[in-house]
């Protein structure tokens, strides 16, 4: 008995001193400026600060979490420590607003019972198990002093495996699930240590940013100096693309563009600027410039790429697949885009469920010329399918800005007015408090005859210009036009002859005005 | 074989069974929690709300758009409000603009513009509406921390007696707004 009591003392101690090894290092985050004057103070703080959970790291007190919050309320502990507040006053106050759920240690209430009582009942249910074999074996014990050739018990030898099977399994499916859904966090870095740090790397950063700036300026320079000078327009660009100025780098390529009568190279470039000017969406604009270097130069890797990310962007994982494949196979094995592209393949794969080695890497030259040649119908077709995707994706997610710009964009070129004027309005809805994007979807309203498809969105979109700003001359216009609509004259004449008083005398359209007035 | 082996195996079956009986009632709720999470249907971020039930916290704040005056929960007494706590920096605050505005039109909103610079908070509501009835300036994040807000956006109910019904914390998306917000604003008396 002794000998297995000190087997028990033993191991217990090996997994304290496991515990102290492999458990979390003590690490504040408390930075020097958050500290108290007063020692005596500053060490209460510290001790609360380790009984008080970080609400959104939430398995980190706040003394270790840099968050936002815990910071919040390491100084709200200390600011009401100032005041005199007694510890247990201030754990109070806290679990006031935050819940019990902000003590790391929770409080014995009935929503805890199970939490502080399932040990006591685990460790008394031990015990008991524990006596019962004891029992048992004293039990044996007698038995076989009475029959000393009583064979072993068959069925107390299966329960015996059954036990050491279950165990086994136990062990077993906890190490699959660790295995699974486990994972060893990093230490925390706490903010007070690494202060230089980050000083260090905010100059560096702008340091950064002022050099770009002037490098930008002087490219600037040299390209007016020279206009005739492809390399200056170029290196414009690239100082343009560095300081993230996406109007400079395409008016720069542009220029750039009209010197070399298209190079195809450069054209592409201007694609990734005008798909990185609207946050990495490849644009319908920019699909058709793409498509046009792809038929005079189906290898154009840059091109190759910008298509399949625009495949990538529709969702059709499979073709994206098959264009960066294609991609891979004509860049030289060092290129320095085979990284990422070999990432964005297994990234695409997956969305797609396919294996990458099964994709046909895209179509042959041939097929891209064929595509190239394809008419002016099935050109159409092809972005009028594009479109419709993106259409039926904003009916569900309406809020998405940039989309609606990008229909809105695509509904012009394809000269399809009705369509527009429900994207315009999709936008004015997206940003109901955006005077322009109202205004804009009521001129063209007006100007394409639309107002009686759309009464009650220009009604809607009306009364929110009233809202934003009622001294609006283009406001006050529409609104009159709508009235005049209605067959509201009075208004209508009241609206007009406010804004015609309005007008400076030499305004161009104040003739215009007058007489439209007169006309009522 | 005798009295003693019946006896024996009665025993022995209760110790292997109660600690089975105990694993397996532990391991079946820690099955249903993992697969409520693994599906979504259970959200570890959600926070129990320590507030629900409690008086709105009656803070005087700077007023956003009318500067000089001062806002508080005050101000709807008598009526039913939602809070809302945000901030032009916050992502999700901008997806959730379409969902106030609409509730907006049932509710009086009161804003929170939650450690954020004023001029900031204006442009936001520019570009992105401005469904709210009045909005208090919360330049460093008290009253946040009166309301128990540990990250915008936020979202209170609070009841015509002033005190707070719900809170969602998170953006408000059309789960939300169909299966919450909006049955709770029609069961107010």
């Amino acid at each position: 008995m002794t000998g297995c009591l000190s087997r028990i003392l033993k191991t217990g101690l090996a997994l304290v001193m496991l515990a102290t090894v492999t458990g979390p290092l003590p690490a504040p985050a408390v930075t020097p400026e958050e500290m108290l004057a007063d020692p005596a103070l500053e060490s209460r703080a510290r001790a609360l600060s380790k009984q008080l959970r970080c609400l959104v790291c939430q398995n980190q007190s706040i003394d270790d979490s840099d968050a936002e919050l815990a910071r919040d309320l390491r100084v709200e502990v200390r600011k009401q420590l100032a005041t005199g507040a007694s510890d247990a006053e201030i754990l109070a106050t806290l679990r006031e607003t935050y819940g019990d759920y902000v003590l790391l240690n929770p409080p014995v209430s009935p929503g805890t019972y199970i939490l502080w009582g399932a040990p006591v009942v685990i460790l008394l249910g031990g015990l008991a198990i524990m006596l019962a074999w004891r029992r048992r074996r004293e039990d044996d014990a007698a038995m076989i002093a009475d029959d000393e050739a009583a064979p072993a018990s068959p069925a107390a030898s299966l329960d015996r495996h059954v036990a050491l099977a279950l165990a086994s399994l136990v062990m077993a499916a906890s190490l699959g699930l660790y295995l699974v859904l486990g994972r060893a966090d990093l230490p925390a870095r706490p903010l007070a240590e690494r202060g230089a740090e980050i000083a260090a790397a905010a100059t560096q950063a702008q340091q950064a940013a002022s050099d770009r700036g002037a490098a930008l300026q002087q490219a600037r320079a040299a390209a007016t100096e020279t206009p005739d000078d492809v390399g200056a327009w170029l290196r414009l660009a690239m100082a343009a693309a560095a300081s993230t100025d996406s109007a400079t780098e395409i008016m720069a390529l542009e220029q750039a563009e009209r010197l070399t009568g298209g190079d195809p190279a450069i054209r592409a470039m201007r694609a990734e600027a005008m798909a990185r000017a609207a946050d990495g969406q490849v644009t319908i604009p920019a699909r058709e410039l793409i498509a046009g270097i792809l038929a005079v130069k189906p290898a154009e890797p840059r091109a190759l790429y910008l298509s399949g990310l625009a495949a990538y962007q529709d969702e059709d994982y499979a073709a994206a697949v098959g264009i960066w494949r294609r991609l891979q196979t004509l860049s030289p094995p060092d290129a320095p885009w085979m990284t990422l592209l070999a990432e964005n393949i297994a990234d695409a794969a997956r969305s797609a469920g396919i294996d990458p080695d099964s994709v046909n890497p895209g179509p042959d030259a041939d097929a891209v010329a064929d595509a190239a040649t394809m008419t002016e119908v099935e050109r159409a077709a092809m972005i009028a399918g594009m479109v419709e995707g993106l259409a039926a994706r904003l009916a569900d997610e309406p809020g998405d800005v940039a989309g609606w710009r990008r229909l809105i964009r695509a509904y012009r070129v394809l000269e399809r007015p009705e369509d527009l004027q429900a994207a315009l309005i999709g936008l004015a809805d997206a940003i109901p408090g955006n005077i322009d994007a109202q205004l804009s979807a009521l001129e063209h309203m007006v100007v394409a005859r639309l107002e009686a498809g759309f009464v009650e969105a220009s009604q809607r979109l009306l009364d929110r210009v009233e809202v934003l700003d009622p001294n609006r001359p283009e406001g006050i216009y529409i609104s009159g036009h709508f009235a005049r609509q209605a067959g509201d004259t009075d208004r209508a004449r009241a609206l007009w002859e406010d804004l015609y008083a309005r007008l400076p005398a030499n305004a161009p359209i104040a003739p215009q005005l007058r007489k439209a007035i007169d006309d009522l | 074989m005798t009295r003693a082996d019946g006896s024996r195996t009665g025993r022995l079956r209760l110790s292997f069974i109660i600690p089975l009986a105990g694993f397996l009632i532990l391991a079946a709720f820690a099955t249903v929690a993992l697969m409520a999470t693994l599906r979504g249907e259970r959200d570890m971020s959600q926070l129990p709300s320590a507030m629900v039930g409690k008086p709105a916290p009656a803070i005087m704040l700077p007023s956003l758009l009318d500067e000089g005056q001062t806002i508080s929960p005050g101000d709807f007494a008598g009526r039913a409000f939602l809070v809302n706590v945000f901030a032009s920096w916050c992502a999700p605050c901008r997806a959730e603009a379409p969902a106030l505005e609409l509730l907006a039109r049932d509710i009086p909103i009161m804003g929170i513009a939650y450690k954020d610079r004023p001029e900031d908070s204006r442009k936001f509501l520019a570009d992105y509406g401005n469904p709210f009835a009045t909005i208090g300036i919360d330049r460093d994040g008290d009253a946040g921390m009166k309301w128990g807000v540990y990250g915008v956006p936020e979202t209170f109910l609070v009841g015509a007696d002033g005190t707070i019904l719900l809170r969602h914390a998170g953006p408000i998306d059309r789960r939300v707004l169909d299966e919450l917000l909006l049955p709770a604003n029609r069961e107010l008396p």
